[in-house]
């Protein structure tokens, strides 16, 4: 499995990230930014993180604020 | 019982005293308002009065749940009338001043008078709770690096700073009082805003040094087990969403990625452009930064801090450069003077840091100035150089130094982001109108924390809606700077019954939210109001620049189209 935002999906072999992220309807385009397991993961390179079984994911909405 | 530490400069003498029992459910900006609206009642302050003269008062205050185990409950405020608007002021800060304050059972110091000598001094709480004035002419002239060194050498590493470097000493309305961070003891964390340096420094007082004390304070509860139930609740809620929260996992840099993209990101003066590199200052390079650099995030900038926005930012060569690097610095010093250098801004944010100035007027003070020909656009060398002057007291810094107003007076500019003299901090008001209608009507003047209502929720609201969420939100973060950072407000919003709940378990009485939101809330807002009337204000103070409602903004086509009648009504609770 995979987590996105706590909500989990079945770990496919040779999934990326963008795949991810598009079955869960993030907005890439967005203010939104994602870790993968913690650490950013640039813009540009969603379509080439391949996922690991237990990856954890988060997008983060910016609201702005500060 | 609470205490208090009350300073008579002039006498250089310093009293503790129980805490007055009539300010016991009141803690950070509510406490300010109503104690300097207490002054002015029994006639202690004329609210006329020259800011920088002998009746002005100073206050160093915690928050109405210090000592408890909440987290984010250990901000300090800063209080007074404040030298650059000439109203009320209540700067807040992060760092370890608070807890310390807390532990030691102080609530609240107060600096009066001013010195009948021309001797600098510090005040120094000692680990047996002991207070007294010490001569400081060693630390004159130091900047805040050196006067937080020099701190260390004398007591250790347990011990909180809050402090001013050149600007406060030179009496600048622009200038702020630094204050240590919790384990860096990086003078980063400032009551920045309205010139509460300028105060500290004609008072004569370098620093406050306190000791973490041998025994600490423990907190007396009227129902201990209803507050931790309540508290433990809400610290669970602040948890969960800041794991999800992009100050946690980036700071505050991150909302430029928002404000970047849709015109809220102050550009060229407030121009309304857009600036296609605002990326080029954003997560991306900022993250990339500190894993190269040895730097990080994820810092709190207080014990027991859940959001742990703050920062550690190195430059190229890895060595330390600054902390508490933030997205209003980043936008003002940046897009809004058109430079995208990272570092260059860093470096920027240091020098403010070390001197104890405000990042925000200086930022919009510098774009004020490029936009009347005294420096070029874009050029960060010599905004360096311009920050250098207001450290060094010579040539154009001895105005820059009072903040944007006062440059673009200087130097006859049409176009000044100020409201009640004070700068427009880092969002374009035309394309975030409820922030526009804070900017105007809040009683701290032109604020980035009274209540951004950037947000999902209110971006693409109508005029009826912005000025709803300013009048709400002004009053949620007036509790809220009252009791906790508003960052973890945020997140503990949902359930602000549980802050009605935790002032029952704590002090006694009904567990009813509109002792918070009433009590702390609106009247703090509406005493506010009053001070600043007897102040001199008026309706026409609630106005942002003119040219806000006649120039369109290019990202959306927007001007500020809210009138002052719609302004006033929103305060007739």
């Amino acid at each position: 499995m995979v987590s996105l935002n706590d909500r989990s999906y079945p770990y496919v072999p040779g999934m990326t990230l963008l795949e991810l992220l598009k079955a869960d309807n993030v907005d890439i385009h967005g203010a939104v930014l994602i870790t993968l397991n913690g650490r950013l993961v640039k813009r540009d390179c969603y379509n080439e993180t391949l996922l690991s079984d237990g990856d954890e994911v988060l997008s983060i909405v910016v609201s702005g604020g500060g | 019982m609470w205490s208090k530490l009350v300073v008579n400069m002039a006498e250089a003498k310093v009293k503790k005293l129980p805490y007055d029992e009539q300010y016991l459910q009141l803690g950070g900006r509510a406490l300010i308002a109503n104690y300097f609206m207490d002054l002015v009642k029994t006639g202690k302050m004329d609210p006329r009065c020259d800011p920088l003269g002998e009746q002005n008062v100073l206050m160093f205050c915690t928050g109405v749940l210090a000592g408890t185990n909440f987290t984010t409950s250990h901000r300090i405020s800063v209080g007074c009338k404040s030298p650059l608007t000439g109203g009320i002021k209540e700067a807040s800060s992060g760092g370890y001043m608070g807890k310390l304050m807390a532990d030691q059972g102080l609530r609240m110091i107060t600096f009066h008078g001013l010195p009948s000598d021309a001797v600098m001094r510090y005040l120094h709480v000692d680990k047996e709770g002991n207070a007294q004035l010490v001569e400081a002419e060693d630390l004159r002239g130091l900047g805040t690096y050196a006067v937080v060194d020099a701190m260390r050498q004398r007591y250790g590493d347990a011990i909180s700073v809050a402090c001013i470097g050149q600007a406060g000493e030179r009496l600048y309305k622009a200038a702020g009082i630094q204050i240590t961070e919790f384990g860096t003891l990086h003078p980063c964390r400032v009551a920045a805003r309205g010139g509460v340096g300028a105060l500290m420094g004609v008072k004569g007082l370098k620093a406050v040094v306190i000791e973490r004390p041998s025994v600490p304070y423990k907190v007396e509860y009227a129902d201990e087990a209803m507050f931790k139930e309540a508290a433990k609740e809400l610290n669970m809620l602040v948890a969960k969403g800041a794991k999800n929260d992009p100050f946690h996992n980036f700071g505050t840099i991150s909302s430029i990625e928002k404000t970047g993209a849709n015109g809220i990101l102050p550009v060229e003066n407030f121009s309304g452009k857009l600036f296609k590199d605002y990326k080029k200052l954003g997560v991306e390079p900022f993250m990339q930064r500190l894993a190269e650099r040895g730097g990080c995030n994820k810092q709190p900038c207080q014990p027991g801090c859940m959001l742990q926005c703050s920062n550690v930012y190195n430059d190229a060569e890895g060595k330390y450069l600054t902390s508490g690097f933030e997205y209003e610095t980043v936008a003002l010093f940046g897009p809004n003077c058109r430079i995208n250098d990272l570092d260059k801004i860093a470096l920027m944010d240091r020098m403010c840091d070390d001197m104890g100035v405000d990042t925000i007027e200086m930022g919009t003070a510098c774009a004020v100035a490029m936009e009347c020909g005294k420096i070029p656009w874009g050029d960060a060398d010599a905004v360096i150089e311009l920050l250098a002057q207001v450290r060094d007291g010579v040539d154009f810094g001895n105005i820059l130094g009072n903040g944007c107003e006062a440059v673009g007076l200087a130097l006859g500019a049409k176009r000044i982001p100020a409201v009640k003299h004070q700068a427009l901090s880092g969002y374009d008001p035309r394309n975030t109108k409820g922030t526009g209608i804070t900017y105007a009507t809040c009683p701290q003047g032109a604020d980035h924390t009274a209540a951004l209502t950037m947000g999902r929720a209110f971006d693409d609201a109508g005029r009826a809606a912005q000025a709803y969420a300013s009048n709400k939100l002004q009053v949620a973060i007036c509790f809220s700077d009252s009791m906790m950072c508003l960052f973890a407000f945020a997140h503990a919003s949902s359930r602000i019954d549980l802050l009605g709940k935790m002032m029952a378990g704590l002090y006694g009485g009904p567990a009813d939210i509109t002792r918070v939101t009433i009590g702390l809330g609106v009247k703090t807002l509406l005493t506010e109001r009053a001070f600043n009337k007897l102040c001199g204000f008026t309706a026409e103070d609630d106005k942002l620049p003119d040219f806000m409602y006649t120039e369109r903004s290019d990202a959306t086509g927007s001007v500020f189209d809210i009138n002052p009648v719609e302004l006033e009504v929103l305060f007739d609770f």
